[in-house]
């Protein structure tokens, strides 16, 4: 398998301090790695540069091929990237149901016309019929740059159109028409595609109120008939089909009935799920987990750690993971990364980690290290 | 024994202070008046009403008695004597003012050079129309006695056993209305909506009918503020962006508004529909314009850049420069009014309709945004801008949706504005303006779509019903404020969500949002 997120020389500068220094990682798709190293290592400024947060210096990131550099947050995300916090970042006076819906965002297409008008579905799929559908407003346009040229015969009025104005109307007429003309043939077909006779009056009335504004026409009856062909959908399903999954995902995680209370109210260790719960919600191929399991007993860790184990076995998400909780660590990667101030000085598996007197060091310090190094010696 | 004098003590410095206060900006005057006319009392005097300024000092002496009373509390006797001390001790206060002022008035020292409000008719009305000592002593006791009805009141209020009876009998009684299968029943069907919806639309549209031209003319600035004040709630309410130049768009509504149907300074006499139309969409495009550059702005700085625009677009339409676009200081007269079939449809009553029609549209689709994609949008930002990013919300989308969205309302607002005055200037569309509506938010609710309209009565509304206060406006409106953000500070009429997130502990069952 290849790998589902790389990064070549990564690196980053706070002022004079280089907060991570030409790191190397590899994620294998479906594989579960873990970033360990001291407090100040630079873990999160990796993961702040992975997920847009923070511009790097220096370096590549590659998700699936595909460069992330420049991109914003929301992009990264919408790629397939999902992230949770250290100090839990819900939104608290959200209900835990709402927090998930947000997690879903990227996957859901109403926009505000949709929202209003609940029975509209959604725009359109391909660029060539959003550049279409947007011509059909092109008139009202022309009508309104003509209409201002022409009449604001002050000595502030703009001379766009030079007298070309005639010209504009008239093209602007033949839109119309032409727009209004399709209009009508998608509407006819979308009332031919069932037998339901609901749909030939409200068709009559789609027609009638459309007389405002023609080419407002093909853009319903258009969208209408996508959806007919199960291409689009509306807001009102998408938004109960969405209030579905996010109510799946919650019991996924073991919040069962918690949907309606306010994310700051429910329990610490909830909360840490409920954040998982809103990331996958973004149906992530990559998830990456910061520390996880702070602030919990032992027990409440281990069933963290089950459960991140289960995320990667049934869902088939690729997890990276900033842990400090050892057992955690050495008991669910694959593969370990230590960073200490920026720079990767060991990478391996949990055994060969273990015993890497570079690692130790780093966490215990040089004079430790060596004593431990006699000790081993010495046995 | 001891707390019972400090309370009480403490309660009459507290009002001994604030009536001075009324009394050294002559509040007492318009204060007394006012209930004289409600109490049907003839005055004796050509300013105040001397029945009347004894019923308001003895109103604030039952206040000063409750307040002590407050502050010890339990027992009937510790009521008592702490209210008769805060009573004492305010009374002894404002006697000794009024002492002060009637015997410096009859030195013939001229008060007015330090209080312009400080007469000696004001001072006389102080004074009951007596003596000096008289009058201090008429004060003192006074205040002593409805001091102590007032600790006994606050006792008989708030702290006789009786009341907490009672109040748990009317929950039970009304959770078992509430519960009662009739009731459910009503609830569950889908009819029922339509039924108390159809109700409230009779009773919204029988309005304009019910009251003369005054009344609808107010009742029309009620509602022109709770369209500006449902658009802010988007802005500030919903997706948290401090809007401090809010007027701008409803000036650009009005001016373009009268621009494109007045005869003078441009001539172009649009049908009004069309630039109804148009004064929107202008609105809602100048929204999006301010909206860009601002976009990386948060809190504070989002406040101080839209305070500047709102003022920009003020000065520009009095400028010089622009005078023979904009009509400068004399503003645009002669807007045109709405028309139907041919018919004029430009009475206060027919305004009165336009505006209780929009304000229906408006909220609809504020529903509907708010309990959409869009609107969690929306939330999410509000709560965590860089979180919400990093949960793939295009934060810039979102940002300027809210923007236009909110500008639109406005503009649609300024639109029917000008209409209804058939002018408007400059001075149309000052910093007020703004003020006025991000109160009525603040005060009615945040993110709550029936407290924008509470806030708009209580801060448009009572001041036209209390007009001989008209002086004292600024001063009722801090007041209101300041009361406000002290006790309820979630609004009159706030949100569910926000309700439960600042009274935590009253809830004793699960919150029931979403």
């Amino acid at each position: 398998m290849g790998n589902a997120l790389e990064t070549r020389n990564l690196t980053k500068f706070f002022g004079g301090l280089t907060a991570v220094d030409h790191v190397d990682l590899d994620v294998p798709e479906g594989s579960i790695i873990s970033v360990i190293g001291p407090n100040g290592a630079g873990k999160t400024t990796v993961f702040n540069c992975l997920t847009g947060f923070y511009e790097p210096d220096e370096g590549e990131i590659l998700f699936k091929g595909q460069s992330l550099l420049g991109l914003s947050p929301d992009r990264i995300t919408s790629l397939g990237i999902s992230r949770t916090y250290q100090n839990i970042r819900l939104f608290p006076s959200m209900t835990a149901l709402e927090n998930i819906l947000v997690g879903m965002d990227p996957h859901l297409r109403s926009g505000p016309s949709e929202a209003i008008f609940r029975w509209l579905p959604h725009g359109p799929n391909t660029r060539k019929e959003s550049i279409i559908e947007f011509g059909a407003f092109l008139p009202l346009i022309l009508f309104i740059v003509a209409f201002i040229t022409n009449t604001f015969e002050t000595e502030y009025s703009p001379d766009i159109l030079g007298g070309n104005s005639l010209f504009v109307v008239g093209a602007a007429f033949l839109m119309i028409i032409g727009y209004w003309i399709f209009g009508v043939i998608n509407l006819i077909r979308w009332v031919r595609v069932s037998d339901d006779s609901r749909r030939i009056i409200k068709a009559l009335g789609i027609f009638i109120v459309c007389f405002l504004y023609p080419p407002l026409l093909y853009v319903v009856a258009t969208r209408l008939l996508s959806s007919a062909k199960g291409e689009a959908v509306t807001s009102k399903d998408e938004e109960k089909e969405a209030l579905r999954e996010a109510q799946h995902l919650l019991d996924f995680v073991g919040l069962q009935g918690m949907g309606d209370q306010l994310a700051h109210n429910i329990p610490y260790g909830a909360q840490r799920r409920l954040e998982i719960a809103r990331a996958l919600g973004n149906k992530p191929d990559l998830l990456l987990l910061d520390e996880p399991t702070a602030g919990m007993n032992p027990q409440e860790s281990a069933e963290m750690m089950h459960f991140i184990r289960r995320l990667r076995d049934e869902m088939g998400t690729t997890i990276l993971l900033i842990e400090h909780d050892m057992r955690v660590v050495m008991g669910i990667s694959e593969n370990i990364t230590v960073l200490d101030f920026g720079m990767k000085i060991a990478e391996g598996t949990p055994k060969e980690i273990q015993n890497n007197p570079r690692v130790i060091e780093a966490y215990l310090g040089r004079g430790a290290a060596s004593g431990l190094g006699e000790a081993t010696a010495a046995a | 024994m001891n707390d019972t004098i400090r309370s009480g003590i403490r309660a009459g410095i507290v009002f001994g202070v604030v009536m001075i206060f009324l009394v050294l900006i002559g509040f007492t005057v318009p204060g007394s008046e006012i209930i004289g006319d409600l109490l049907g009392i003839e005055s004796e005097l050509r300013a105040g009403n001397i029945q009347g300024l004894m019923i308001f000092m003895g109103l604030m002496g039952l206040g000063a008695g409750a307040y002590a009373a407050k502050g010890t509390g339990a027992s009937v006797g510790k009521s008592l004597a702490s209210g008769l001390v805060g009573g004492i001790a305010t009374g002894l206060l404002v006697g000794a003012f009024a002492y002060l002022l009637g015997m410096l008035d009859a030195a013939d020292v001229d008060m007015r050079k330090y209080f312009a409000q400080l007469s000696s008719q004001n001072i006389s009305l102080f004074l009951y129309g007596r003596e000096p000592l008289l009058g201090a002593l008429i004060n003192l006791l006074l205040f002593t006695v409805s001091g102590f009805l007032g600790g006994l009141l606050y006792y008989v209020l708030a702290q006789a056993p009786w009341l907490k009876r009672a109040s748990a009998w009317i929950k039970a009684k009304r959770s078992r209305v509430t519960q009662s299968t009739f009731v459910q029943t009503i609830r569950q069907n889908p009819n029922a909506a339509f039924v108390t919806n159809g109700i409230l639309f009779l009773v919204l549209f029988s309005i304009p009918f019910l009251f003369g031209n005054y009344w609808n003319y107010t009742f029309g600035t009620v509602g022109i503020y709770v369209l500006m004040g449902l658009g802010l709630n988007i802005v500030v309410g919903f997706a948290g962006l401090l809007d401090l130049g809010y007027v701008a768009f409803f000036a650009i509504g009005a001016y373009t508004m009268g621009l494109l149907t007045a005869p003078d300074p441009l001539g172009i006499q649009l049908n009004f529909w069309f630039a109804l139309l148009m004064a929107i969409g202008m609105a809602g495009l100048t929204g999006v314009l301010l909206g860009i550059p601002v976009l990386r702005m948060r809190g504070d700085y989002l406040a101080i850049v839209t305070l500047g625009f709102g003022e920009i677009i003020r000065v520009l339409a009095k400028s010089d420069m622009l005078s023979s676009f904009t009509g400068g200081p004399q503003g645009v007269r002669d807007i045109a009014g709405p028309s139907i079939l041919g018919q004029p449809f430009i009475s206060e009553r027919d305004f009165l309709f336009m505006i209780i029609f929009a304000i229906l549209i408006l909220i609809f689709i504020t529903t509907r945004l708010q309990h959409s994609r869009v609107g969690r949008a929306w939330g999410a930002m509000r709560e965590d801008e860089t979180v919400a990013q990093a949960q793939g919300i295009s934060t810039l989308k979102s940002k300027l949706l809210a923007f236009a969205i909110g500008a639109a309302f406005a503009g649609l607002g300024g639109a029917l504005f000008a209409a209804r005055n058939q002018y408007t200037g400059p001075e149309d569309h000052s910093l007020m303006v703004s003020i006025n509506v991000l109160c009525l938010v603040i005060v009615g609710g945040m993110g709550s779509i029936p407290g924008v309209i509470a806030g708009a009565f209580v801060l448009k509304g009572l001041p036209e019903a209390l007009r001989q206060l008209e002086l004292y406006r600024l001063l009722a409106f801090g007041a209101l404020l300041v009361a406000m953000m002290i006790w309820r500070p979630e609004g009159i009429w706030p949100a569910p969500r926000r309700r439960m997130e600042m009274h935590e502990e009253d809830e004793a069952h699960p919150p029931e949002a979403l």
